[in-house]
This record gives structure tokens, C-alpha cells and sequence, in this order.
């Protein structure tokens, strides 16, 4: 246990290092939130401190104005509906539909001796004059490895025979036709596949979790996800071929793993404050998603195969999406939800109580608010402190932030206060050791 | 540590997961030394068929093929030994094959060359012809019976040269010795997947008509390493899904995508159909190939035709029904004097004309067996309308043999890759998987800082991988691109998970509760986004003709695997290694 706390501790500190400078605001919140309990920036101490007042200024905003947050996931999300529709509108398809969601031909070559991309799309152009024929260049890490010739309206064996012509004897080469009717077909029950998805995932969740709102966020936040992806395909004109709706499906599994994380932890445990459960919550749904996100990247990088290229592009840009889907969105359904759940239970006991002995409910009351005044006022002298020496010190921020500034959670918060200083004691207490 | 090592060595879990990976191991069988090349296929009539070497059963596990280990004692290693000892054969020699099953000897057989001169000889040969005779019974009655009679023919045919100019073919398809018993996928290893469909819905004892139809279509072609199975889509439309490693789509498209309805008509009278009505196609080189009275001309600058002409046996009530047909035709005399009937006997295949034939005056009336069936090729050199025509003959023969579909086939998709690019492909997915499974692994380091969890957490991570490739090895399932990203999939879902328990257990130990607890709280979350993945995954195993199946199944064998096997070892191992 004394191991894993001063690891934990110095682990945070060089994390809190290695952060600066990075611009990516729900992840430098966490770290900045979890420095803030412990005995950061002995290092480096004005600027540490610096830097940290600006952290918890966006600590500060994630913890109380979440619900002004939620109002850049929203207009992400309205953007990305007016995307789609502008597209759908424009393209008469939801989604830029490659050869295997419509029909016809590609053919993948990778180099044996480059060529010239546009060259060959003019000459095949010329000698298919009734077809649609295009040609791309193939990467991977970076370099160009082959090309990719899409047509329509021709046959592949002709398509093949003048490609040969042009680059000679193909030793290395993939062909894929599909009739456009099948393709048809397939495009309309891959759609019907990711509903019949969304309907068993959301009974899996509603069962799960047994409540409508928190179980409502989870699969707001994985048709969010799904909706946000689409938009960026759309914008991009990425062509979607049957392994793209897969990495779609995919993302509806993968997506709202954290979001289950976030809901466990935030309305099955106990412990500690709301906001102190969405940050533990938060940590480890990071990992998991940077994991994810280092993983699938590095696929990207090196993957020759156009059908994993394409999964592991509609993956990345899910996840990426994932994280305001999630820490932001949801996590703010949530504490909308709790809220207002324990507003009404306060304000039940309260009358309970009121009508049961007055007095001595408004006697406790007023006492919570002194002792409340009392620890505002601790802090603001330390406040003063810091900014006197202008160096972080170990007291500075020993004191988690807290809700405090909801007198009517007033009943919720003492409890929490406790546990809240019960775990900054221990870690500390550990720490010491 | 020592301690915790004893206690995680005796832990349960740990030991299942122990259990689970050498079963994996051992399903696997990884060989990386395997010696040979591995035989893809045995070409028939060929050398080596006649050696008695056959072609192996296309489920037969990757690593229980039949490789050969040396020619003529000397070693053969790699594809591109067996290349260059083919090379230099020469005919009529004898090869010592040595495989993993035995010894072979082979004889290999000359290639000849055929030239068609500008003028004419007269060749005697062998004509057996259907006559009936009048036979006188013992109690005096006459019986008319008919019989079989051979008799000498007589005719000028175009002179030809024949020249041996090489060594046939020994007949061997082969590659790389698979060095584990996973099985490629077609994009992984290179090769040709057709999908059909019928042009109008039928029963399903006809569709399994149409698979074995199209399996036995392609074996007497010549491709034994076959999968044809049915399949549907959400939507219950049926197909015939062909897959053929190592061939080429050109090799196989006309052949499946065929309905193989042979009609033979002589007017608008229908004489014999292909399949029941024939009992006998020839195949070799006697009686088919190409037809030495026409043989190959040129019609334009650079465009030859070829004809071949292959016989078949008919059955006799076929052959009745061609005397029935011909009887009342007239006599008709050409230019040259030759004598024929007024119709011709029109050879047709799914209803498009192949080609039509002259009928001699002197089968008039007369039931006749033994019938020429012939067609012809194009292309832009002799050569090649040669080897067009052969191909032609191919088809036209294998579909002669085993007869029409019961309904029209239409191929809606055909994917090929070449056999080099899935070779790439598989270094590729290697490569890649190890650099997934690195960078994952430093993100772990980074975020826990710890070896007792990080440690853990990639040896679940790989054992994971190990125990997934266990299970496709053991129930033949083909591994290809799609079920290669499954695995990412299910495996970084794992490292999740574990995260999950590593948090849950790390949190708890503040939190001053129980490991029962702790480990309980994770695995909920774990539960809960097990069965969301599955869900989502579970609508794929229907739709699309089953294409995405083996992305499907693999994500879920992978987090299957995942949940109840990996996760709950790593939960005890975290939990000894941090419970002190």
C-alpha cells in the first residue's frame, strides 16, 4: 500500500510534467484534478503553480459549469446532423457509398514500379469512355505503395486487361466486383444491421442499469458517436465499403464501454462526491480509450490492407468523438439527474424533519453553513499564502474541490466532505509513509 | 514475490488460463521449421496423378497436407526450389518424389506441338456406330437389336507436324509449407471467392443440388481446394458462396457462373441434353483437343480461331432420338460433292448457340452413339486462340460431365487476390499486430508505472491472442483480414477490461473494501459491456451473405475468450500481486 501511494504520488508529478503544453482539456483536467489532492510541483514550484491556477480554473469549470459544457456536445452534434442532411440532401445517399455498398469494380495494385496515377486514370478513361473510372494512390506510413482503380459500368476482366497494358504483368493484385443490385442489398441490410444493434444494445443497457435516464445517456452518447462519425465521413467523402459499416457496429460496442464505466461508478457506489466518482470514473475510462486510440492508430500506420485501413480510420474518429461523448455529455446527464434527485430527497427530509423538531434542524443547518464559511475562508488564506510566496505548497491543495457552492445539497455535502477528507487524509497519511 | 509467484501458480484461474493456452498451442502446432512445400493440388491425368499422389481433402488441417520433402533426392525447401528443379526436366524421365506421406515415381510425359500445314492427307481411322441388325432367334422369329459396329473410316484431313518441344507439367500445384495449423483466410493467402445467387428462388434441396453440382464442377475441372456453401442474408435471399485459393478469377467465372443447360438440336427438335442423356466425354488426348480437320486459321491481322472437338457417348434412347430426327431430312450435295442432310445438328449452351454441325448423309435414320461435340477459340496469336480454344474444351467437357444446375446462377460478386499479395498481406498483419500489441503496452507502462500490473496486463493481452488463434485453429475457422481487426477489436476491449479491474482494485484498496467486493464491482462493468459488444456484433452473423461472419464471430470469440477466460486469471493475479 506505502508502495503504490508514493508511486502514485510521483507518477502524477512527472505525468503533470510531461502534460505541459498539451491543449486537450478533458485529459489535462484529470491530471491537473488528481495533482490537485496531492503534493504536486515541488519540482518546478512557480510555474508548476502557475500553470495550475489555470488548471483549476478549468477543473473549476468542468466541476460546476458542466452544464454549460454540454452545450458544445450539443452543437456537435447539431452541426453533425446538418452535415449529414446537407449531404444526404445533395448526394441523395446518407453516406459516400464505395464499390461494395453499391457495385461495380475496384482494383487494388500495390507498386511493383511506380507510375504515374493520373496518367493511367486518363488513358483508362479514354479507352472506357461509358464507364466511371477512377484511380487513387495507395499509402501506408506515409509512402505511396500502389493505386486503386474504381469503376462502374465495365467489365473487370477488360478493366484488368487494359490496366496490364499500362503497367505491364501484375504479380500483386486484388479485385473486387459486386453486382449493384447485391450491393443494394447489402448497403440496406447493414443499416438494418446497426438498428437491430442499437435496439439489443440499448435492452442490454436498459436491463443493466434499470433506470431510464442514466441508461438513456448511454445510448444518447453511442448515437451521438455513431452520428459524429458519419458527419466527418460525409465531410471527407470517405468511401464506405462493407468493412467500414462493420467498424460502425464496432464503435457502438466500443463506445459505450466507458459510458457504462462512467454510469457504474457515478450511480451504483457511494463513495465520495459526484464529481469525485466522474474523475476516478474518468481515469480509467482515459486508458482505456488512449489505449485504444495508441493501438488503433498504430494499426493505421502500418496496415497495406485497404479493409482493415478503413475500420481502424471509422474507429479512430469514434473514439476521438467518444471522449467529449462521454465526459462531457454524459457525464453531465448524470449529474443533472442526481442532482435533481437529491434536491428532492433534501428537500423531503428537510420537511420531515422541520415538522419533527424544528429547531434543531435549523440549528444544525446553520452550523453546516458557519463550518462551510469557516473552510471558505481557510482557503482563502491559503489563497493568499500562495500568492504571498507564489509557490505551490503541500497544504495549498489538500483540499479537494467540493460542492459547496450548492447550499441546497447542503445534506449530501457533509457526508461527502467527510469521505472526501478521509481519502485526501489517507493518500496523504500513505504518502508519509 | 517468490510467495505471490507460488500463490499465482496455484491460483485456479491462473491454472485454467495455463490449460487454455497450451490447448491453444497445441491446436496451433506452430512449426516454423516445417520442411517442403505443401501440395495445393494434383492437375488430373497428369504425372503425378498417375504416380498415384491425390490431391488433399480441402478440410484437411493446414499442417496434416502432404508436402514434398525432396525430387530426385534433392532437396526442396521453398516454392521457388520446386520452380527451378521443374525447369529442368526433361521428357520421359523418372522423378523420385519424396513426401511426408511416402515415395512416388513419376514419368514425365513430352509436350508436343502441333502445326497444321496447308495441305491434306488421308487418314484411316476407327468409327464405332450404333447399327441395327437383324438377328435370327433360336424358334425362328427375327429380332432387331441394335449393336454396336466398328468400322474404318477413310478421310482427307489438313497435314500436321508434331514436335515435342518440352516437358508436360508434372502436375503438382503447391506452396509455401504452412508453418501452423491456422487457417488463411482467401484475401491472407490469395485466391478467388464468387458469390451467386439464383436467378429465381428455389427449394433448398435444389440449392444443395447447385453446391454439390458447382463442387464436383470444379473438381473435375481440376481445383480441389474448394469451399461452396450456401448462404443468406437477413432478408433470406439464398446464394452460393465459391471459394477457391490460389486460382484466378479468370480460370473459374465462366465456369461456375454457368447454368450448364447442353442442348443439342437437329431443326427445332430437341436430341440430347448434357448430363443423363451423355454417358461418356472424352478427355484425352486421342479423342479431344483440337480438332485436326479444322484446326486453327486466321480471320483478320491479329485475330486466330481455333476449333477443337472432343467425342461423347450417348445414351441409347439420346442416340434413337437423333435417328428419329434425322430420318425424314433430305440429301443435300455442296460445291466439293460431300453429301449431307438439310438440317444441322445445333449445339446449344444455356440457350446460346455454339456452334453447328454438318450431318453426313450416311447417319440418316441411323441411332449413333459415339458424337463429335466441337466448338472453338479465339485470340490475338495462334497460341493464344489455342489455349483459348483448350479452355473452351474444358469447360464445355466438365459441364458435359456433371450436367446443368437446376436453375440459372448470376455471380454478383467476385473477389480475387493474388497469391504474392496475400503473402504480403499476412507479413503485413504480423508486423502490424506486434506494433499494435507494443504500443499498447507502453501506454500500460506509462499509466501504471507499476510491473506487477503492467506485466500482467500484457501477458493476459497476448495470452489472449494465443488462446483466440487456438480456437480458429481447432474449428478450422479461416483467419482473414476482417477477423484479424476482430482480434484487435477483442483484444483491446480486453486491455480495457483489465484496466477496469486494475483500477477497481487499486481504488478499493483506499477505499477499504473487500477483494470479493472490488473485483465483483469491475466484473459488473466488464458484464454489462460484454454483452453490449456482442449485441452489437451479433445482427453481422446474419446479414450480407454471411461476408462479414468472420468479422463477427472472431470479435466474439475474442471477447468471449476475453471475459471468461483471460480476465478472471488477471483479476487473481492483481489481486496476490496486490494483496500483501
Amino acid at each position: 500500500m506505502t508502495l503504490f501511494s508514493e508511486n502514485a504520488m510521483s507518477r502524477r508529478e512527472r505525468k503533470l510534467l510531461r502534460r505541459k503544453g498539451k491543449k486537450y482539456r478533458p485529459d489535462r483536467t484529470i491530471e491537473e484534478g488528481a495533482g490537485g489532492t496531492s503534493a504536486a510541483g515541488a519540482a518546478e514550484p512557480s510555474k508548476e503553480h502557475a500553470r495550475k491556477g489555470k488548471a483549476n480554473k478549468l477543473l473549476d469549470f468542468y466541476e460546476h459549469k458542466y452544464k454549460k459544457s454540454m452545450w458544445f456536445t450539443i452543437a456537435l452534434l447539431v452541426i453533425s446532423i446538418m452535415i449529414i442532411c446537407v449531404y444526404t440532401a445533395v448526394n441523395g445517399e446518407v453516406i459516400p457509398r464505395g464499390v461494395s455498398l453499391k457495385g461495380g469494380v475496384t482494383i487494388t495494385v500495390p507498386f511493383e514500379n511506380p507510375i504515374d496515377v493520373k496518367e493511367l486514370e486518363d488513358s483508362l478513361r479514354v479507352q472506357f469512355p461509358q464507364a466511371s473510372v477512377n484511380v487513387r494512390a495507395m499509402t501506408s506510413a506515409g509512402e505511396r505503395i500502389g493505386f486503386i482503380v474504381d469503376a462502374s459500368d465495365v467489365d473487370s476482366e477488360m478493366l484488368l486487361d487494359a490496366i496490364r497494358s499500362h503497367v505491364g504483368e501484375m504479380n500483386k493484385f486484388s479485385l473486387e466486383t459486386m453486382g449493384s443490385a447485391l450491393g443494394e442489398a447489402f448497403f440496406k441490410q447493414t443499416l438494418l444491421a446497426i438498428l437491430i444493434a442499437f435496439v439489443l444494445m440499448s435492452v442490454v443497457v436498459f436491463l443493466s442499469f434499470k433506470t431510464f435516464i442514466p441508461s438513456f445517456a448511454v445510448i444518447l452518447s453511442a448515437v451521438s458517436d455513431i452520428t459524429m462519425t458519419v458527419a466527418v465521413i460525409d465531410l471527407f467523402r470517405i468511401r464506405i465499403e462493407t468493412a467500414g459499416i462493420a467498424a460502425l457496429l464496432m464503435l457502438i460496442g466500443y463506445s459505450v464501454d466507458t459510458d457504462i464505466l462512467l454510469t457504474t461508478r457515478v450511480i451504483k457506489r457511494e463513495e465520495g462526491t459526484v464529481f469525485y466518482r466522474v474523475m476516478g470514473a474518468m481515469k480509467t475510462g482515459m486508458t482505456m480509450t488512449i489505449t485504444s486510440i495508441a493501438a488503433i492508430a498504430v494499426s493505421l500506420i502500418f496496415t497495406q490492407s485497404e479493409t482493415l485501413r478503413q475500420i481502424m480510420l471509422i474507429l479512430l474518429i469514434g473514439l476521438i468523438f467518444d471522449l467529449p461523448n462521454t465526459w462531457i455529455q454524459n457525464t453531465g446527464i448524470l449529474r443533472m439527474y442526481l442532482e435533481r434527485k437529491s434536491r428532492k430527497k433534501a428537500k423531503e427530509t428537510l420537511a420531515e424533519y422541520k415538522d419533527e423538531n424544528v429547531e434543531v434542524v435549523e440549528a444544525e443547518y446553520e452550523e453546516a453553513q458557519e463550518a462551510d464559511k469557516a473552510e471558505k475562508e481557510e482557503k482563502k488564506a491559503e489563497e493568499k499564502k500562495e500568492e504571498e510566496k507564489k509557490e505551490g505548497t503541500k497544504e495549498a491543495h489538500h483540499t479537494h474541490p467540493t460542492e459547496h457552492r450548492h447550499p441546497a445539497k447542503h445534506e449530501e455535502h457533509h457526508a461527502e466532505h467527510h469521505a472526501e477528507h478521509h481519502t485526501s487524509h489517507d493518500i496523504k497519511e500513505h504518502h508519509e509513509k | 514475490m517468490n510467495e505471490s509467484l507460488k500463490k499465482i501458480l496455484k491460483s485456479a484461474r491462473f491454472i485454467i488460463l495455463v490449460v487454455f493456452l497450451v490447448l491453444s498451442v497445441v491446436a496451433i502446432h506452430p512449426n516454423p521449421n516445417a520442411e517442403g512445400v505443401a501440395i495445393r493440388n494434383i492437375a488430373r491425368n497428369s504425372s503425378a496423378s498417375l504416380a498415384g499422389i491425390e490431391s488433399p481433402s480441402p478440410t484437411s488441417s493446414p499442417m496434416s497436407k502432404e508436402r514434398i520433402l525432396s525430387l530426385n533426392n534433392e532437396p526442396i525447401t521453398s516454392v521457388k526450389d520446386y520452380n527451378d528443379f521443374v525447369a529442368t526436366l526433361a521428357p520421359n524421365r523418372t522423378v523420385q518424389v519424396k513426401t511426408t506421406d511416402g515415395f512416388y515415381q513419376l514419368k514425365t510425359k513430352p509436350l508436343y506441338n502441333i502445326t497444321y500445314l496447308n495441305e491434306t492427307e488421308t487418314v484411316t481411322f476407327e468409327e464405332t456406330v450404333l447399327v441395327n441388325k437383324t438377328f435370327k432367334a433360336k424358334n425362328g422369329t427375327t429380332i432387331i437389336k441394335p449393336v454396336n459396329e466398328t468400322r474404318n473410316v477413310t478421310k482427307e484431313v489438313p497435314k500436321r507436324i508434331v514436335e515435342v518441344i518440352g516437358t508436360e507439367d508434372i502436375g503438382f500445384s503447391v506452396y509455401e509449407a504452412p508453418t501452423t495449423n491456422i487457417k488463411k483466410g482467401l484475401d491472407l493467402q490469395g485466391g478467388t471467392r464468387v458469390l451467386l445467387s439464383p436467378e429465381t428462388r428455389v427449394s433448398s434441396e435444389d440449392m444443395d443440388l447447385v453446391i454439390a453440382n458447382l463442387k464436383e464442377r470444379l473438381n473435375v475441372f481440376g481445383l480441389s481446394d474448394v469451399v461452396v456453401r450456401p448462404a443468406s442474408d437477413l432478408e433470406g435471399n439464398q446464394y452460393a458462396l465459391v471459394e477457391i485459393a490460389g486460382a484466378t478469377q479468370e480460370e473459374v467465372r465462366d465456369l461456375i457462373a454457368k447454368q450448364g443447360k447442353f442442348e443439342a438440336k437437329v431443326g427445332n427438335t430437341s436430341v440430347f441434353k448434357g448430363g443423363n442423356d451423355v454417358t461418356y466425354v472424352c478427355r484425352t488426348a486421342d479423342c479431344s483437343g483440337i480438332d485436326p480437320r479444322r484446326g486453327c486459321g486466321q480471320s483478320s491481322a491479329n485475330q486466330w480461331f481455333c476449333s477443337f472437338r472432343f467425342s461423347i457417348a450417348l445414351s441409347p434412347e439420346a442416340a434413337q432420338k437423333q435417328a428419329d430426327a434425322s430420318k425424314d431430312l433430305d440429301v443435300i450435295v455442296d460445291d466439293n460433292g460431300n453429301e449431307y442432310l438439310s438440317e444441322k445438328l445445333y449445339l446449344y449452351l444455356d440457350d446460346a448457340l455454339v456452334d453447328e454441325l454438318s450431318i453426313g448423309s450416311d447417319l440418316k435414320g441411323r441411332s449413333v452413339t459415339d458424337i463429335q461435340i466441337s466448338g472453338s477459340g479465339v485470340g490475338a496469336t495462334q497460341q493464344d486462340a489455342m489455349f483459348d480454344a483448350l479452355a473452351n474444351m474444358k469447360r464445355l467437357q466438365t459441364i458435359m460431365i456433371t450436367g446443368s444446375l437446376p436453375v440459372k446462377m448470376q455471380v454478383q460478386k467476385i473477389d480475387a487476390v493474388s497469391p504474392v499479395l496475400g503473402d504480403d498481406f499476412t507479413k503485413n498483419a504480423f508486423v502490424m499486430s506486434f506494433a499494435a500489441i507494443l504500443a499498447v503496452s507502453f501506454v500500460v507502462f506509462l499509466r501504471y508505472r507499476k510491473i506487477n500490473v503492467a506485466v500482467p496486463m500484457i501477458f493476459t493481452m497476448i495470452s489472449e491472442v494465443i488462446i483466440v488463434f487456438g480456437v480458429a485453429a481447432l474449428i478450422q475457422w479461416n483467419i482473414d483480414m476482417a477477423a484479424i481487426a476482430g482480434i484487435i477489436v477483442a483484444v483491446g476491449t480486453g486491455v480495457d477490461d483489465q484496466i477496469v479491474i486494475a483500477d477497481e482494485t487499486l481504488r478499493g484498496e483506499s477505499q477499504k473494501f473487500g477483494w470479493k467486493e472490488r473485483i465483483k464491482r469491475a466484473f459488473f462493468i466488464i458484464m454489462v459491456a460484454y454483452f453490449t459488444s456482442v449485441a452489437a456484433m451479433v445482427p453481422l452473423l446474419f446479414a450480407g451473405a454471411g461476408l462479414l461472419k468472420g468479422f463477427a464471430l472472431t470479435t466474439i470469440i475474442g471477447i468471449s475468450v476475453g471475459v471468461f477466460i483471460t480476465r478472471p486469471a488477471f483479476a487473481a493475479i492483481v489481486e496476490i500481486l496486490l494483496k500483501k
